[in-house]
């Protein structure tokens, strides 16, 4: 099966969930491996490795969707470089620092791109948030803040008839979105 | 009109001194600053929910991806699964033949299909002593002595170990205290750590059984009964049989 070049990747990253599914799937077929060998050469398990990869990924779509990766790097040294950070993290805080066994070229990689991985506890709570909002609601919310799509193609993903009445859609979930979070004081301490 | 300048700003969407003219607004309006505030929360929860679901769908990309198509599996995995064989094979041979006799009680039933399995931990290099510890422990059937030692370890993990809470859970099986295994088996569930979900909902399904809870057992057992493809699937497909007679 032949690669996706970074450009098809980030393309497809950038689309409709079909595509942005499909572009996972390369990102792991092309990626994990070496990332897996990285993991497990340097005291990991391929728990770990599975566990780091996919935070690796979650950083590197962080930076696409905001439109700021740059194409100075390949995607595979930068996530390589992300996933190296993420696990020498990890070693330090279970005080095993070791010298690493590089497996790849890397670069520096800003640190606080890589304060965006929750933690477990974090995780969960925004689960149990999650179930309060509602399927549509989280839907047209997640496309505007997090896939920050324009009115026009939400309106189309949710079958809406028009731009207005997504732009509503959404307001009135933010909305709700807003009681809930006014709700939850214990949030404000999860997410900083 | 401020949900869609506030947006613009959290957005990015602004122009520097736009944004520079907002923020002095922010400063010099406190009811503005309120709603920044709410609305900015609101705004980080929604992308921490986006990243959440991002990792779930990661995880399910892996399970398709990684689990399905590796031929070669870590250390636990290969004895899970050649253990799961052997039990399925010795289990099938057994309960077959007391299946053409009579349906079997719900303690029967346990007792027929129970089998904890070996707990060989993954340990990284620099060997912790309690991971031996606890897998003495364990082979030896010290199952009180199992659980306070896993339980220990586990309250340092800040990511608690599948491998390690299905022990936890069937030591206190083993300790004839179903319920307090419940729990452990459910967690692993919860964190949808796919390499294991089959075994969780297994010994779910027989903890409920010990406990004589048969509409608790069968949602289990029928989980795997619904799927070829899962761990455990012909004896479970035998048990929901036996239950609904």
């Amino acid at each position: 099966m032949k690669n996706w070049s970074d450009e098809e990747i980030i393309s497809c990253l950038l689309n409709e969930s079909i595509k942005r599914d499909l572009a996972l799937k390369q990102l792991y077929i092309q990626l994990y491996p070496i990332i897996k060998s990285f993991i497990v050469k340097n005291n990991g398990t391929e728990e770990d490795a599975a566990d780091i990869f996919q935070d690796g990924i979650i950083v590197f779509y962080e930076k696409v969707r905001l439109r700021q990766f740059k194409l100075n790097s390949s995607i595979r040294t930068y996530v390589y470089s992300v996933c190296k950070h993420l696990w020498l993290n990890k070693l330090r805080a279970q005080k095993k620092i070791t010298s690493l066994t590089e497996e790849s070229e890397s670069i520096t990689v800003d640190p606080l791109s890589l304060n965006i991985i929750g933690t477990r506890e974090k995780n969960e709570y925004l689960i149990k948030l999650l179930a309060s909002l509602g399927e549509d609601c989280k839907k047209v919310l997640l496309y505007y803040y997090f896939d920050r799509l324009k009115m026009k193609q939400i309106a189309d993903r949710m079958n809406f008839a028009n731009e207005q009445v997504a732009k509503n859609k959404k307001s009135s979930c933010l909305k709700k979105l807003k009681t809930i979070v006014s709700k939850s004081p214990h949030l404000k301490d999860i997410l900083e | 009109m401020n949900e869609n300048r506030i947006d613009q700003y959290l957005l990015n969407l602004l122009s520097p001194e736009e944004k520079s003219s907002f923020e002095k607004q922010l400063q010099k309006d406190e009811n503005l600053m309120k709603e920044f505030l709410l609305h900015k929360e609101a705004f980080e929860t929604i992308e921490g929910i986006g990243r959440v679901e991002l990792k779930s769908k990661l995880k399910k990309i892996h399970s398709e991806e990684v689990e399905n198509q590796n031929g070669e599996s870590s250390n636990i995995r290969s004895f899970i699964s050649k253990f799961a064989i052997a039990a399925s094979f010795v289990g099938l041979i057994a309960f077959g033949w007391w299946w053409m006799q009579k349906p079997l009680s719900p303690a029967d039933l346990y007792t027929q299909n129970f089998e904890p399995f070996e707990l060989t931990l993954n340990q990284r290099s620099g060997s912790e002593k309690l991971y031996d510890d606890i897998e003495t422990a364990y082979t030896k059937g010290q199952y009180e002595n199992a659980i306070a030692l896993i339980k220990s370890y586990l309250e340092n993990q800040e990511k608690r170990s599948s491998q390690l809470l299905l022990g936890l859970g069937i030591s206190y099986m083993q300790d004839e205290n179903p319920q307090n295994a419940i729990p452990y088996f459910e967690e692993i569930i919860d964190n949808k750590d796919f390499n294991f979900e089959d075994e969780s909902h297994w010994y779910l399904g027989l903890a409920y059984l010990k406990m004589n809870d048969i509409p608790k057992a069968k949602v289990h057992f029928e989980i795997l009964a619904s799927d070829p493809s899962k761990d455990h699937y012909k004896q479970s497909v035998d048990i929901v049989s036996n239950l609904n007679k």
